[in-house]
């Protein structure tokens, strides 16, 4: 469930990462108003992640 | 560009990689894409504009470029690699012999940790933005400020104690922020081109050949890049992995040789788009102010995307500088197998970072790749013509493990002998770097098997029947 959760998050930070900066090109948004989207996009992506992304070892 | 060889895991380094370790298609593909977007993108891509290309010929050379990287992976490296399924090291050893592979070990860890100090002098870049020192212009070769001396010897250092102590914590940091990098390259260019003017797809063709890449006379100090610049840049850039053979120790582990078009991922995601996305954000800044050419990723990222680009180009340099001195540590570390890894990774960051103080790498960047590429490219020359033609010759392949010697003097030769030709085309025969590869692993080739003949007619019980199996 906690993973779940943790994925829908990650999604919603993906979106937030991208939606704005296509609304932009849209001329829809201005670049001051997708700058701080992006931002807590990015917070919540590197906050919720890491919580299911499985790793291999890489070494 | 790739920015150090990708080796998945550690195993099997003196034996071929048995079935049930074999991975399929999908973690290729993964890996490609994930680590082909890296910090030094963001470098690579203005500096296309900086050499005055044009749309026609950056976008086109890109494409043709790209596949012909992808299919020197799937066409060169990844059927010797499936077929052996030894490391590159362990394959050259048994051609070469071990002194040779020492010496290339040399090489290989002398060009990652400039690799790595190119890395280090990106992320830099970021901190400038708030500290608000002078930083490099694009015809720089010294350091232009205190400030920015200590910023990259404070990131430099950072980032190499990291390294050093924290590997694993930095390899599952990257692939985390890996998906959200992409996104954020996408956003660049995204962004980069409205503020360019376009507003639509279909006015693309229109705005990129008319307002960012307008072609034109060079900027200073810049080579003026045409189409097969671009399309010979694209493909050998990652050379030494291709073409070079280092990417053997990747794809032993493949199920399939064609899973070498996995490469594809990076190629048109980090090589394509992130590399248009970059160009487009330094076309943005030369709109602002035509007399600010320098090519830096953190101002350039931090006008697009505000604090979320610092964040990326941060994040960019980190995950790949910290792979890349990783393997320049254990490159030197081979040199002498009994040194501590941390101790020799510490201070190959060190060295890095004090490369990383002078811009002279991170501004010639594209050079810096290109002889890269020349410089190692010969002794994939060499695993070539040794694992396919010698034996169609009736000569006989792995010479060094077969005659128990430590140095193989015909691949020695091909390799010294194709470096220096290539040097002399390059300094007095007016041939340009970036195509200087293409002969110079004709020249390695025939040399190797001339060389090969003589050697081995020495020694007659090596023959084998022309036509045999290598």
């Amino acid at each position: 469930m906690k993973k779940r959760l943790a994925q829908l998050l990650s999604a919603l930070a993906l979106a937030g990462t991208i939606l704005p900066p296509c609304l932009f090109f849209a001329g829809m948004l201005t670049l001051a108003a997708v700058q701080p989207w992006m931002l807590g996009a990015a917070v919540l992506w590197f906050v919720a992640t890491p919580f299911w992304m499985e790793h291999k070892a890489t070494d | 560009m790739a920015d150090a060889p990708h080796e998945p895991v550690n195993e099997y380094e003196r034996e071929p990689v048995p079935e049930q370790a074999r991975l399929g298609l999908k973690s290729y593909v993964g890996m490609f894409a994930g680590e082909h977007v890296a910090g030094t993108e963001l470098m690579i891509g203005p500096l296309f504009l900086a050499a005055g290309v044009s749309a026609f010929d950056f976008i086109y050379g890109l494409l043709v470029g790209n596949l012909l990287a992808v299919l020197s992976w799937t066409l060169f490296t990844a059927p010797i690699a499936v077929r052996c399924r030894l490391t590159l090291y362990y394959q050259l050893e048994k051609i070469c012999g071990r002194k040779l592979v020492t010496t290339y070990n040399l090489a290989n860890g002398v060009m990652f940790t400039v690799l790595a100090g190119a890395m280090m002098t990106v992320s830099a870049t970021a901190l400038g933005v708030y500290f608000k020192f002078s930083m490099p212009q694009l015809t720089d070769t010294l350091p232009t400020s205190l400030g920015w001396v200590v910023a990259v010897l404070v990131v430099g250092v950072l980032f190499s104690v990291v390294a050093a102590f924290g590997y694993r914590f930095v390899a599952r940091f990257a692939n985390i922020a890996a998906p959200w990098m992409v996104l954020v390259f996408v956003a660049f260019g995204l962004i980069g081109l409205h503020e360019m003017g376009l507003n639509s797809a279909k006015d693309f063709w229109h705005v990129a050949s008319t307002v960012i890449w307008k072609g034109g006379d060079p900027m200073p100090g810049q080579v003026k890049f045409t189409f097969w610049h671009v399309m010979f840049f694209a493909w050998f850039c990652n050379m030494a992995w291709h073409i070079g053979m280092a990417d053997l120790s990747i794809f032993r582990f493949a199920k399939k040789s064609w899973y070498g078009i996995a490469a594809a991922a990076g190629m048109y995601i980090g090589h394509f788009m992130a590399w248009i996305a970059a160009s487009t954000l330094y076309a943005v800044q030369l709109k602002h102010d035509p007399a600010n050419t320098a090519v830096l990723p953190g101002p350039l990222a931090y006008q697009a995307c505000g604090l979320t680009g610092l964040l990326c180009v941060i994040v960019a340099g980190w995950t790949t500088a910290n792979p890349t001195l990783y393997r320049a540590g254990l490159a030197f570390q081979a040199l002498r197998p009994g040194s501590s890894r941390f101790k020799v990774t510490l201070l190959t960051g060190l060295i890095a970072s004090v490369t990383a103080v002078f811009p002279v790498v991170t501004m010639r960047l594209l050079d810096f790749v290109a002889l890269w590429g020349m410089i190692l490219m010969p002794l994939g020359a060499v695993i070539f013509v040794d694992f396919w033609l010698l034996p169609r010759f009736g000569l006989r392949s792995n010479f060094a493990a077969v005659t128990g010697r430590t140095l193989n003097w015909a691949a020695a030769t091909a390799w010294l002998v194709s470096v220096a030709v290539s040097t002399l085309l390059v300094l007095k025969g007016g041939v340009q770097i970036y195509f200087v590869s293409l002969p110079g692993w004709f020249v390695t080739a025939l040399l190797y098997i001339g060389v090969s003949k003589l050697m081995q007619k020495n020694v007659p019980s090596l023959a084998v029947q022309p036509g045999s199996e290598p």
